[in-house]
């Protein structure tokens, strides 16, 4: 006698209600902090290039890009998670 | 539409990065030029990002959503999915650094700042020329395209970026044009005055910058007339004693800077340019002079138990104080403007003073070159 099909268990129904979103959602932390990483070694390569030579001018024009780089990778994860919020409350679901 | 938003922010993340690193480059640049060479406060840049991104990534998802072709091409897009592994990301930002460095050595990019102040400062020349001609200036209207002005100007000075005769002229014509027919809006003199003596003093600069001279402390007691010159004197408060002798200037270009022009007495002899001479007068301290302040551009400079006069040339005045000072010949023998300029150095009662004067009659000239 065949045995019925058994319920999936909860952790297992959570799992597969997040394991998609979760995913996208991961890959673009991991890109952010990524970026992030990079821009923080970046930081550490001011002194250096102010001791090599450059002029401070050039430096402080470097220090400027590097500064609106943070703000715009932080806006862009900021505005990415509300719009991802908002497209995945809105959507209606698949007939 | 909904189901397009969603794959867009859900789905396809080589099309979501690929728009959000052209975002991210446009906001870095636009943040940059803003507030490096316009100097815009960093708040109302930030404000105008934020604004920008969140149309820009809204324009795209729609895009993705609505425009048929942009579908069609969701599944050949996968050819830019970046992956952290993948030569490919490592391969563009190499060449990214290499042309910076490129750039860098090939002064691409001061070329490129010096084409884009060029074409601002056209723009502002002409903004500023048709708000000249309107019947009602409001100071809230002007003080966009000047403040434009000023801060190219300071830009361009700070980091070297040459600026084109023609823009030049243009926005000494538009400026020239306004302070002659002295209808600027109240809340916008200072600024306006201010602007004007320091592009002045810029093309001067940019006119001498290859003749620098430092010298030494020295007496004057022949005639010394400097025709057809231009060079700049560049000095750290050097005392010029202005003795027997005279300084004068004769269709020249000439920038003094850090130089104290005294006389032994009140008030000996001042400085003497011609009116087809164009001289700055820049961080110099004045005493006991008998001195004429037209056809100079007198910035954070000192007047002390001097006689003050004008007779009608163009004057810019910026961040200039007089001590002790006998003004009465702006009233007695003064041009048009000279009351105002008398007003101005008596309230101010030793502060620091900015103004300019420009005679009607010179802009007519300078009307017929205004960009069209």
């Amino acid at each position: 006698m065949a045995k019925p099909p058994t319920q999936p268990k909860f952790r297992e129904k959570l799992w597969k209600s997040i394991e998609e979103p979760l995913i996208i959602i991961l890959g673009d932390i991991l890109l952010f902090l990524v970026a992030l990483g990079g821009l923080i070694v970046g930081m550490y390569a001011f002194p250096f290039l102010a001791a090599k030579g450059m002029k401070p001018e050039r430096v402080e024009l470097l220090e400027t890009v590097h500064f609106w780089s943070y703000f715009a990778i932080l806006l862009i994860f900021g505005i990415d998670m509300a719009f991802k919020m908002a497209a995945h409350s809105f959507k209606r679901p698949k007939p | 539409m909904t189901q397009g938003l969603h794959d867009f922010f859900w789905k396809n993340s080589a099309f979501r990065r690929t728009v959000y690193i052209s975002c991210a480059f446009l906001a870095v640049i636009y943040g940059t030029v803003s507030t490096s060479v316009f100097h815009k406060p960093e708040k109302q840049t930030a404000a105008q990002i934020a604004i920008l991104l969140v149309l820009t990534i809204v324009s795209a998802a729609a895009a993705y959503s609505l425009v048929p072709v942009l579908s069609q091409l969701r599944s050949s897009l996968s050819l830019f999915q970046y992956r952290l592994w993948d030569f490919r990301l490592a391969l563009t930002l190499g060449t990214l650094v290499l042309s910076i460095f490129l750039f860098e050595k090939t002064r691409f990019i001061t070329y490129a700042q010096s084409a884009y102040i060029d074409r601002r400062l056209l723009m502002d020349a002409r903004e500023i020329a048709q708000l000249g001609n309107k019947p009602d200036w409001s100071a809230f209207s002007f003080q966009g395209p000047i403040q434009n002005v000023k801060s190219a100007v300071d830009a361009s000075s700070r980091y070297n970026i040459p600026i084109s005769k023609n823009a030049v002229d243009s926005v000494s014509a538009s400026l020239g044009r306004v302070i002659a027919e002295q209808k600027i809006p109240e809340g916008s003199r200072s600024l306006v005055y201010t602007t004007y003596g320091l592009f002045n003093a810029y093309s001067v600069d940019q006119l001498t910058a290859s003749n620098v001279q430092q010298p030494q402390s020295f007496v004057i007691n022949s005639p010394l007339i400097f025709e057809n010159k231009s060079f700049r004197m560049v000095g750290n408060h050097t005392p010029i004693l202005l003795g027997d002798g005279i300084l004068a200037t004769q269709n020249s270009t000439i920038a003094f800077e850090g130089l104290d022009f005294w006389a032994r007495e009140p008030y000996g002899m001042g400085l003497v340019i011609s009116s087809n001479s164009n001289v700055v007068v820049r961080n110099s301290n004045m005493k006991n002079l008998d001195q004429s302040l037209d056809n100079a551009t007198w910035i954070n400079s000192s007047f002390e138990n001097s006689r003050i006069t004008t007779s009608g040339g163009p004057l810019r005045l910026v961040n200039v104080s007089f001590k002790n000072c006998n003004i009465d010949m702006l009233l007695i023998r003064g041009p048009a403007g000279s009351a105002e300029l008398y007003d101005l150095i008596q309230k101010a009662n030793g502060q620091p003073v900015t103004y300019a004067y420009e005679p009607s009659t010179i802009h007519q000239h300078g009307v017929t070159n205004t960009p069209k």
